[in-house]
Order: C-alpha cells, then sequence, then structure tokens
C-alpha cells in the first residue's frame, strides 16, 4: 500500500502541489497501460521462458525439479528454484500460459510500489521522476511481458530492502525480523547473481553493526541451499559455465587467470561503452553513433556520480549490492553479456544516473548551501528551479526513447515468421498424429513439448553423421524435425547430413514449404 | 511493521490490478496456444531434394505477390531481402549476372526500408563482394557491425576483406581479433592471425595462433561456426596450421619433440599427396633422420 507521503517541503514548486501518493498511482496506471499494450499471450522464441514454464508444470504435476520435455525427465540443474516455485503456485489457479503472464505484469507494477516505499526516505523530489523512468521503461516492459525470472528476482529484491528499513526501526518484532531475513534469502534462489545481494546485504548489515540480520541471513541461506540441492542435485551448472572458456565449446577447456582478465576487460568495456547506456535509454538503431557515444559516456559518467553519492551517502546498501552485482557480470562469458542482465538492478541505475545528475546540478545552479562538498553529497537538500526543470527534461527525453521503442518490440514479439510458422506447425501435426510415448528430435525442444506434448531432445552439434544417428537409437527418438530456421543453420549444417546419408532410416511423415520443413518418421533399426 | 496505510490505497492497488486482469483476459481470453497444423505438401519418399537450407524452396511468384499487397515497411524489407537472397543462390547456380544485378537492387532496397537490420547489411555486403566492389562491401560490413556490434561474422568477412583484398595485414588483424573476442570459436581467423605474426616475425604469437587454429579443428568446434566456408577450407587451415607449428619449432624456436609432433599431426590432415612429399622434404632436411611415418 501506499502511505500517503509528506509533502516535500524542499521540492522547488515544481508539480509539488501534488502528493506522490497520488503520483505513483498515476504512474502505475500508465505502467499497466504500457503493459497491457504490450501484452501477448504466448511464450517467446527464446526457449528460456518455455523451460521456466515447464519447470512450473512439473512440480505442479508432482513430478519434482525435473526438465519433463526431455526424455527421462532429468533433474534441472541449472535454473534456481524460486521463479519456477512461484509459477506452480500460480498454475494452481490455472496452468495457461496466460495467466503466468499476467502474474508477471502485476510484479513489474507490484515492483514500482515497493520502489517507491525503498527510495521515499532517500530521493525526496527525485523520486517521482525515478519511479516515472522505471514505470515507463522498455526493458520493464520487456521483462514483464515475458516468463522470465528478472523482474520476481528485482521483486523480492526491493521487497526485502523495504523490509529490512522497517525491521531495523521495529526491533522487537520477531514476526517481521523473520519474514524479512526469509524474503532476503529469495533473490539468491532466484538467480544465480543474487548471490551478490547476499555479499551485499551482509557486508552492509556488518558495517551497519545489525549482526543478527547478518547471521540469520547467513544461517537461513545455508540451510535453503543445503535442502534445495538434497532434493535436487549437487551440480551446479552455472558455476562450470562461469569458468568455462566457452559454453557452446566446451573442448575449449576452463579459463585461465590472464583469460579471465580478458574477459573481464571485454566485459567492462561492453558494459560501460554501450550496455548500461541502452538499457537505461535505448536510443534507435540509426541514432548517429557519435551521438550514441556521447548519451553512453554522459549516462556512465552520472551513473557513477550517483554510485559514489549512494556510497557516502545514505544509499550504500545500493551502491555496495550494484558493484557487486557488475562484479560479477563481467566475469560471465562475454557472447551472453546483455541488457537482460541489468534488469536485475535497472531501478538502483536510474537512482544514481537521478543522483547524478542531482549532483551536477547542485555545483552548477547556484543554491543557498555555500560548501561545495556539501552541495554534491546533499544536493537535493539545496533544490533549486532550474534543477528540478532540467531533472525533468532529461526524464521526459529518457521516457520518450524508451515508448518510442516499444512498438518494434512488440511487432518482432508477436510476428512469427515463416520459419517459426513452419516449425509449429510440424508441433501441431505431431500433437494430433504421433503417439503420446513419441519423442521428437528438434532444435527447440522445450517449445515444441509446450506445443506438441511430446518429450524431445536437440541433436548433437556434430558434422559426425554416425553421431547424431548413435543419439537418435539411444534415445528412442521416434520422429525427426527438420526446420529452417532463419536464425540458426545448425539443421541444415548437422542434422540434414545424417538423414540424407542415411535415407532408409527416415520416412517423410510431414512436410511443408517455404520455407521447406520436414518431419520425419525414424525407421527403426 | 510501521506501515502507514492510506485507507483508499487499500482498495485502489488491488481493484485496479482487478480491473487491468479482466481487461487482458477479455483481450486475449480466447487465444488458443495450440493451432492446427498447415496443409502439408506432396513430397514424395526419399525425395533428398525437397529439403534445401534456406532459400532453396523458394517461391518467387508468391513472394513477388506478397510484396505487392504489403504496406508495412519492416515486412516489404523482409520480403525484399529474402527475394533478393533467392537471386543471389540463383547467381551462385547459374553464374548469370543479372541475378547479382536483381539481388543486389532488392536487398539495397531491404536496407532502404528497414536501415535498423544487421543482416540486410551484411547480405548485401556478400554480393557486393562477389561483385567484386570490395569498397562497397566494407562499408556495408561495417554498417552491419555498428547495428550489431556483436555481428562477429561481419568482423571475420571484414577481416578476409581487409587481408585478401586490401592486403592490409594491420587492419585485418584488427578485424580478427575483434571477432575472436565475440566467438572464440571462429575457424580461418586465427591461422590468418598466425600467418599475419608470421610475417612480422612475431614467432610466439604466430605459434599461438597456429595452436588455436588446430586446437579449434582438432574439437570438432569449427563446425559450430556458422562461417561460410566449406569443410575443405576449414580443413586446410588446420593442416597448414600443424606444418608451420611444426617448421616453427624446426627452426625459429628449436624443440625437436614439439616439432614431430606437429609433424605428426600434419601428416595425419594432410590430403595433397605433392605438399606432404615436398613438406616431408623440408622437414628431413631440417631434422635429418627423423622417422616420418608412412603416407
Amino acid at each position: 500500500m501506499t502511505p500517503q507521503a509528506p509533502h516535500d517541503k524542499n521540492a522547488p514548486g515544481f508539480f509539488s502541489s501534488i502528493p506522490q501518493a497520488t503520483w505513483v498511482r498515476v504512474l502505475i496506471v500508465l505502467q499497466l497501460s504500457l503493459l497491457a499494450w504490450e501484452f501477448y499471450p504466448d511464450l517467446s522464441t527464446n526457449g528460456d521462458d518455455a523451460r521456466y514454464y515447464l519447470l512450473g508444470q512439473a512440480m505442479r504435476e508432482g513430478k519434482g525439479y525435473r526438465q519433463i520435455q526431455l526424455p527421462n525427465a532429468p533433474v534441472e540443474t541449472g535454473y534456481p528454484i524460486a521463479f519456477p516455485l512461484l509459477l506452480t503456485i500460480v498454475s494452481f489457479v490455472s496452468s495457461s500460459i496466460m495467466v503466468a503472464k499476467i502474474f508477471l505484469a502485476l510484479c513489474g507494477a507490484l515492483t514500482t510500489l515497493l520502489c517507491y516505499f525503498l527510495f521515499k526516505n532517500h530521493l525526496r523530489r527525485l523520486l517521482v521522476p525515478m519511479l516515472a523512468l522505471w514505470a515507463v521503461s522498455s526493458l520493464m516492459v520487456e521483462f514483464s511481458s515475458s516468463l522470465m525470472s528478472e523482474i520476481p528476482f528485482l521483486l523480492f529484491s526491493i521487497l526485502a530492502l523495504v523490509l529490512y528499513e522497517r525491521s531495523a526501526a521495529d526491533p522487537k518484532n520477531a514476526w517481521l525480523f523473520w519474514l524479512t531475513i526469509a524474503v532476503s534469502v529469495v533473490p539468491m534462489h532466484c538467480r544465480s547473481v543474487g548471490l551478490a545481494f547476499s555479499a551485499a546485504w551482509i557486508l552492509n548489515t556488518l558495517v551497519d553493526k545489525r549482526y543478527r540480520f547478518a547471521l540469520a541471513h547467513v544461517g537461513m541461506l545455508a540451510v535453503t541451499v543445503v535442502v534445495f540441492h538434497v532434493f535436487t542435485t549437487w551440480q551446479n551448472s552455472y558455476l562450470l559455465q562461469l569458468v568455462q572458456k566457452n559454453s557452446y565449446a566446451p573442448d575449449l577447456g576452463y579459463v585461465t587467470v590472464a583469460d579471465m582478465l580478458e574477459r573481464i576487460g571485454q566485459n567492462i568495456k561492453a558494459y560501460g561503452l554501450s550496455i548500461v547506456s541502452q538499457s537505461l535509454i535505448p536510443l534507435p538503431y540509426a541514432f548517429p553513433p557519435f551521438a550514441k557515444t556521447i548519451v553512453s559516456a554522459l549516462c556512465v559518467a552520472l551513473i557513477l556520480t550517483g554510485w559514489v553519492r549512494g556510497f557516502f551517502g545514505r544509499m550504500r546498501f545500493a551502491s555496495l549490492y550494484v558493484f557487486l552485482y557488475f562484479g560479477i557480470l563481467v566475469m560471465w562469458q562475454f557472447q551472453w553479456s546483455s541488457e537482460r542482465f541489468v534488469v536485475g538492478v535497472l531501478p538502483f541505475l536510474y537512482y544514481f544516473l537521478l543522483s547524478g545528475l542531482d549532483a551536477l546540478m547542485s555545483l552548477v545552479v547556484p543554491a543557498k548551501d555555500a560548501s561545495l562538498a556539501r552541495k554534491f553529497t546533499a544536493g537535493s537538500e539545496a533544490p533549486s528551479r532550474a534543477g528540478g526543470i532540467v531533472v525533468w527534461a532529461v526524464v521526459a527525453i529518457i521516457g520518450f526513447f524508451n515508448v518510442y521503442n516499444q512498438p518494434k518490440d512488440l511487432h518482432l514479439k508477436r510476428y512469427l515468421g515463416p520459419d517459426w510458422r513452419n516449425f509449429y506447425s510440424c508441433a501441431d501435426w505431431v500433437r494430433i498424429n504421433a503417439p503420446q510415448d513419441a519423442v521428437v528430435m528438434s532444435r527447440k525442444p522445450e517449445l515444441f513439448y509446450v506445443r506438441a506434448k511430446r518429450t524431445g531432445l536437440v541433436y548433437p552439434f556434430t558434422h559426425n553423421t554416425q553421431k547424431i544417428i548413435d543419439a537418435i537409437d539411444s534415445m528412442r527418438v521416434s520422429h525427426v524435425v527438420l526446420d529452417n530456421f532463419a536464425w540458426t543453420a545448425t539443421s541444415g549444417e548437422y542434422l540434414y547430413p545424417a538423414i540424407r546419408s542415411n535415407p532408409g532410416r527416415f520416412k517423410i511423415a510431414y512436410a511443408l514449404n517455404n520455407p521447406p520443413t520436414v518431419v520425419y518418421e525414424v525407421v527403426k533399426r | 511493521m510501521k506501515m502507514r496505510l492510506v485507507s483508499r490505497d487499500i482498495a485502489f492497488y488491488p481493484l485496479i490490478f482487478v480491473i487491468w486482469t479482466i481487461i487482458i483476459v477479455a483481450m486475449h481470453g480466447n487465444h488458443s496456444y495450440f493451432g492446427m497444423p498447415l496443409p502439408a505438401m506432396e513430397v514424395r519418399q526419399n525425395d533428398s531434394d525437397y529439403y534445401r537450407p534456406a532459400s532453396g524452396g523458394f517461391n518467387m511468384v508468391q513472394a513477388q505477390k506478397a510484396l505487392a499487397g504489403e504496406r508495412n515497411p519492416k515486412e516489404r524489407a523482409r520480403i525484399l531481402e529474402a527475394i533478393g537472397i533467392a537471386c543471389f543462390d540463383k547467381y551462385r547456380t547459374e553464374r548469370a549476372p543479372q541475378y547479382l544485378d536483381s539481388a543486389q537492387r532488392y536487398v539495397q532496397e531491404a536496407v532502404t526500408s528497414a536501415p535498423d537490420v544487421p543482416g540486410y547489411y551484411y547480405n548485401l555486403a556478400r554480393i557486393c563482394t562477389e561483385k567484386k566492389d570490395f569498397a562497397s562491401a566494407k562499408a556495408c560490413y561495417e554498417k552491419a557491425a555498428a547495428v550489431d556490434p556483436k555481428n562477429y561474422m561481419s568482423y571475420h568477412n571484414l577481416g578476409l576483406l581487409s587481408y585478401y583484398e586490401f592486403k592490409n595485414p594491420d587492419m585485418a588483424k584488427s578485424y580478427f581479433e575483434k571477432a575472436l573476442s565475440i566467438d572464440t570459436a571462429l575457424p580461418i581467423d586465427n591461422y590468418l592471425l598466425a600467418e599475419i605474426a608470421l610475417g612480422k616475425k612475431d614467432y610466439s604469437a604466430a605459434a599461438l595462433h597456429y595452436g588455436r587454429e588446430l586446437q579449434l579443428y582438432a574439437a570438432g568446434l569449427s563446425a559450430r561456426a556458422t562461417v561460410m566456408a566449406d569443410q575443405a577450407s576449414l580443413r586446410l587451415a588446420a593442416t597448414l596450421s600443424a606444418l608451420e607449428l611444426a617448421m616453427l619449432y624446426s627452426s625459429a624456436t628449436p624443440n625437436e619433440q614439439l616439432a614431430n609432433s606437429y609433424f605428426g599431426a600434419y601428416l595425419k590432415l594432410e590430403t595433397d599427396q605433392q605438399r606432404r612429399q615436398n613438406s616431408i622434404n623440408e622437414f628431413q632436411k631440417r631434422h635429418p633422420g627423423a622417422g616420418v611415418p608412412a603416407p
């Protein structure tokens, strides 16, 4: 719920007659409008959301934390459990994809409300601009519209911080304390990068001398991690991926210290020069490169300023957390670096950006407070009308680029190319015509399973056709889908030669044109 | 919790969430994730020519009709590019220059309709390369890379253009390094980086890159990358890498054990009998008495 926020007496008179709580309501309505506009009831074609959905379904059906789309349903070793568990709970209402996506969208809106609770004591007149940026962020809309774990991760991170502030202010309330601790370990079980949240939590509570929060968090984390692994598996593919040179080419082996330093350098460059600024201010592709560079440099400079300000000010936790979060991101394999990973700390980055801008304005625009250092550290306490205008102008520009991007994203999400249409048609054909125990080899088995209701697997990425035939035989594959995806050539490169060199083993069961796509029935030896 | 609640908010947020949910369900409630399969094509069993990756089964008449009726610029661009690539494929089969001109025209139009799609620039660059208009090809690859900074294939091809056509090894080196920084499993790039290093007498860098090229091939990783190179080219890059490593360890940085080991790897890979014999002669000259396996 939104508390009635007191009017900021120091505000520059800019919209200050409207209470902040009213602003929040307006922003959440605006956010929900954007989410309604972007809403589409299907899964995306990336496959990750299908995997989350299927893990939720597996637990709903009492099959445990297993990949039910694969033959023999092996235990999931890659994805943390919190988000699939949430989807399991939602699936008791309805197992439809649309209901799960409605839940995710509402989580996005709830995050705005929680951001309000978290930042209202720290940001004052920058609070509404910051919430406005988050509410129209194209990344927020994108990830609140897909079944991915980024938004729940953010929701629980912020909820934990809000509860922490309440619990610290009410130390005798044991229920609140344990609720806070329980919520504080959820980010770690939602995304592996939540390790940064736990580390920041422990460090910050130790510095604050709130040792019981640190100890209880460590205890709760240890218990939940052990329980999770006892009931699933001790394997952790994320740790393996961190030390692998390239997970798509595992034979390359593991990184050396020099490789890791090189990777960190590449990632710092990528995040610093483009990914972070593009996440906050998604400039169109056609924007002149030099202008993009300037915007990017400005954005990073302001974020760094805000970060320093936060670290030495009242938002030390945010600064510490974002630092550790990016510390993990830059160690991640370079080919995966993208805007997606920034979503988990996006409101904090908007906070730093505005805080940096505020610091800059405090230095440039004359204010009552004379000390330069004081202006820098407490800019919002020495506001000016000009400063307010500049902040709102910047928010309007950033907001415009975020909203401007959304119709394009919408088209990309809703439009299925002919290759995907044919692939899904093959899934429909298999669902209607293949036996229940059919095992289908295809390029995207999780998406195929959702639509065809048949287990399946990907073909091995090898030019050795015998290995593919061996995989077909050993996994008792009954059907093979030879797709013609525009985004990858692997089926033509690996699967097609195997089929062509063993014509007696494959019988065309269903074929489509434009582009040619075939379902083969495997002839048993 | 000391949370100050405003009574109207207790009703406001649940209400707005419920209204939103009702609107979404009303808008999409009858959406079905499942569909009916599209009508199947009549295909003879064992018709191995039926399936052609990419544009092999492209229906030009249908595409032209779709183009005539399409008003959305992005969708038009997609169809234009598909027609252009079909023309390009036809050119590569029949070698008739008019197909190449048509391909260029269509893909250029696609670029004009949707200037934010890196793939269109990339394909236009391929067509320009085929027309030996290398300056335009370079500009298009650069544009593709600018639009999509992770487009390692553009950097790879820029490296090839710089090395073979513009004879600028320094420029080629920077492009190959950029491509490999995005995809470490790219074949051929390490081989050419090694050749560049060898040209500058930087033997340690040459040995490193030859070794990586060989390692990639040996692990079968080259197969993963979608480089427009056939298996013979990939094997040749690995073969020559093994040979150069054997020679490097024979002369520049002598190490008999490594030289023998790499020469053994070379002999396993080599398919050209003449080059094989020449290499054996050269190796035996550098290592008198070295045992060379029979072909």
